[in-house]
């Protein structure tokens, strides 16, 4: 048409999104208030699922460019498009300001840690899992969170029934995180099993790799390694011991096998000073050296029943031996001194230089056979036999030399002979029990570390399920946000029918005039009121509706999460007699530790009770919440299809005013 | 075998506490583990729903454009035949002036 291009006239340009909001408004139609804001108590899970998904794609090689999805015009696009403010960009929350996004990139010192360590060392996180999980088995929790990778632990509030805990942990937190990167630095060096190695190092070379362990000792870097790990280890425990009663089984379930209780309660008593050990065992360690083996050797029938009750003579020398250099040494001379009453039972000495060998390893072998099934208790043993001939060899020179001597000069009586016999069965016999003995704290060891294991996983459960129900909520306000929208929808299509009725009646022939009535006016008024009224009542109930789902789901969830009991360290206390009762089947010859095991087994159990109770809960309330969530799923399908008729049907009866 | 309870030399020995507690621990996990098995599927099920919504949104976004497009379209011509509508009025009403106009000032003159 020339009068177009002649006038340059066009019709006027759509209105923005803004204006056309202010006209609805100012007819009365509802619209969805861009500054409204609702609050979304799950958002972080969003932010946190966000974080955690992953697109994938597969592709062969060469072809991965093929996955992204190409950028095509789009044909239908338009300013509104762009204008809307985007749903999702709003439920995730503004990124700067998300308190979380920032935990999650990288501040939270435990995700770093234990990522750094499960990629660098499997071991190395382990053991300060272990030292924290000593006694306050809680503390595995903060240790295992992490691991779990969730930053959002400690902010979202469901955890505070931990926080207590956590804060425990914290406080052993440093010490074993800087032990854990110490050995992450040299354990792969390192053999954790080759204390055998310093049995060759003289007490110079000892002390000299000491002071400076980083020149061209080869074992300096072993000897540091041990050094920081014994240090590292014992630090915790030290500072646990006032406060925790379980320190002594903490400590002991990973540092022995055998039954040197005293020696425990030594090493753990001076934690600080290994260095004093050493030196000390330098020192005295000679001395015991001369001067202890005679001793040792006339009271050989003595020493059995000592180290069956593992008296402080015992646990005095095996204290020395912990050092690994005096180890040998040391550990000698009850065995040439064993050896005038058993010489075919090398295998109780061979245990105790193995456990003297294991002590400063310990909290690792333990761990190893209980997380690392690769590495079976075969394997410990092993070692223990490939180190064992040595020994055996040197001792049976040693012995022999001295039995000689022993025996020089010097006629047995028959009754001599037969006391000796005699003791020689009383040995023989206290140490099958003790071998029994040993059994049952073995097996009663790894049930402890097996319930300390259960716990911690189904504390990474019980985790993981809060995780996932706090994304079913977020889910769950999506959708809510979803049926807002879609209530909207709903309305405004009604009065653009309503429009569209009307555009078709008024575009009638020019000549159809249109007039209606006026005698009814009046009642024409009163019914569109009442129109008016009942489409906004029904408005009203569908948004009542809406949110009504939404505050039941969310409640649901928050009584989920808050379902935490406090844990009940109070009915312990009155129940340990009772507890104690109950196992003395399991025990035999209790002493301390084992009740305290016994305690601890029982706790642990309990604790994992109340887990799986609340387990039980989450599952089920998180089984309600798929429920009701599958309704409005439904629900949403069903009106968007309705939706969508209507809509097509409006724009097919648009299309056809000319 | 007077007696109703038929001979059984093995009697199981009754339950120690802490295994019975280990029992009711295990069933309540079986429980629970079945319980999750439910909603797991339940899961999966929802989420071919989700992606069934998605397909539908996808398609109400297509034909809510749609409508857009031809809301639009109709205002434009709405526009221009107001337009033809109000230049055909003021064209009618230039003639009648004229056809008034004229006469009168021809008669006049």
């Amino acid at each position: 048409m020339g009068i177009k291009k002649l006038f340059k006239i066009k019709p006027p340009e759509e209105d923005t999104l803004e204006q056309n909001r202010e006209t609805l408004n100012e007819m009365g139609i509802s619209t969805r208030n861009p500054s409204k804001k609702k609050r979304e108590k799950f958002a972080a899970y969003g932010r946190f699922a966000k974080d955690k998904a992953q697109d994938r794609v597969y592709a062969p090689e060469g072809y991965e460019n093929f996955t992204k999805p190409q950028e095509e015009d789009d044909l239908n696009k338009s300013e509104l498009d762009n204008a809307t403010p985007n749903a999702e960009s709003k439920g995730g929350g503004p990124q700067s300001a998300d308190p979380y996004a920032a935990s999650a990139g990288g501040s939270d010192p435990y995700a770093i840690n234990t990522s750094a360590n499960y990629g660098a060392d499997p071991y190395s996180n382990m053991p300060t899992n272990n030292y924290q999980g000593t006694g306050y088995s809680e503390n595995s929790y903060t240790s295992s969170g992490p691991s779990y990778g969730d930053p959002y632990q400690a902010p979202n509030g469901y955890s505070s029934a931990y926080s207590g805990i956590n804060g425990a942990g914290n406080v052993t937190s440093p010490y074993g995180a800087s032990g854990s990167n110490m050995q992450d630095q040299n354990r792969p060096k390192v053999n954790p099993y080759g204390g055998g190695n310093f049995r060759d190092n003289s007490y110079s070379d000892r002390s000299s790799s000491r002071t400076a362990n980083t020149t061209s000792n080869p074992y300096g870097g072993l000897n540091k390694e041990q050094d920081e790990y014994s240090r590292s280890g014992s630090f915790p425990k030290s500072s646990k011991q006032p406060a925790n009663p379980y320190a002594t089984l903490g400590t002991d379930v990973y540092a022995s096998h055998g039954v040197q209780a005293g020696q425990d309660s030594q090493s753990k008593n001076n934690p600080y000073s290994r260095r004093n050990v050493n030196e000390y065992g330098s020192a005295t360690g000679n001395e015991m050296r001369t001067g202890g083996a005679p001793r040792r050797r006339m009271g050989r029938p003595d020493m059995s029943t000592n180290r069956l009750t593992s008296t402080k003579s015992a646990a005095d020398t095996l204290d020395l031996n912990k050092s690994a250099v005096d180890g040998d040494d040391l550990n000698e001379e009850p065995r040439a001194g064993e050896f005038d009453f058993e010489e075919e039972r090398p295998s109780y000495g061979e245990n105790t230089v193995g456990v003297d060998e294991l002590d400063l390893n310990a909290p690792l072998n333990e761990q190893d056979q209980q997380n690392d099934f690769n590495s079976t208790i075969a394997d410990h043993q092993e070692q223990l036999y490939q180190e064992a001939p040595q020994w055996q060899l040197e001792d049976e020179g040693l012995s022999q030399s001295e039995y000689t001597q022993h025996n020089q000069g010097a006629y047995k009586t028959f009754d001599e002979l037969q006391r000796e016999e005699e003791a020689r069965q009383q040995q023989e016999e206290d140490e099958a029990v003790d071998e029994v003995k040993q059994e049952i704290r073995f097996t009663k060891q790894s049930s402890v570390a097996s319930t300390r294991n259960t716990l911690k996983m189904a504390q990474e459960a019980e985790m993981s399920g809060m995780n996932s129900i706090g994304l079913l909520g977020h889910q769950s306000e999506r959708l809510n946000n979803i049926e807002g929208n879609l209530d909207l929808m709903k309305v405004q299509n009604k009065i653009a029918d309503d429009k569209v009725a009307e555009l078709k009646k008024l575009n009638r022939n020019i000549l159809a005039v249109h007039v209606s009535n006026p005698f009814n006016s009046k009642r024409r008024q009163r019914e569109r009121e009442e129109k008016i009224k009942n489409r906004k009542i029904e408005e009203k109930l569908m948004k009542e509706h809406t949110s009504q789902q939404l505050a039941r789901s969310t409640q649901r969830i928050e009584g989920a999460m808050n379902a935490n009991d406090d844990i009940n360290t109070v009915r312990e206390k009155y129940q340990r007699k009772q507890i104690l009762d109950r196992s003395k089947q399991f025990q035999f010859e209790n002493d301390e530790e084992d009740d305290m095991m016994e305690v601890e087994i029982d706790r642990n159990l309990d604790q994992i009770q109340q887990i799986s109770g609340r387990l039980k809960k989450l599952a089920m309330a998180t089984g309600e919440e798929l429920d009701s969530q599958q309704k409005r799923v439904r629900n949403i399908e069903d009106n968007t299809d309705d939706l969508d008729i209507k809509i097509h049907l409006n724009t097919t009866r648009l299309s056809g005013i000319r | 075998m007077s007696s109703s309870v038929p001979y059984d030399p093995y009697i199981p020995p009754e339950e120690p506490a802490s295994q019975s507690k280990a029992a009711a621990l295990k069933a309540e996990i079986d429980d629970t583990v079945g319980i999750m098995r439910d909603n797991i599927n339940k899961v999966a099920e929802r989420g071919e729903r989700l992606t069934s919504i998605e397909d539908k949104a996808d398609n109400l976004a297509v034909s809510a454009q749609g409508f857009k497009r031809g809301a639009n379209r109709v205002r434009k011509q709405m526009w221009w035949k107001d337009l033809k509508m109000r230049l055909c009025l003021v064209l009618v009403v230039i003639i009648l002036l004229v056809v008034i106009i004229v006469p009168i000032a021809v008669h006049f003159s």
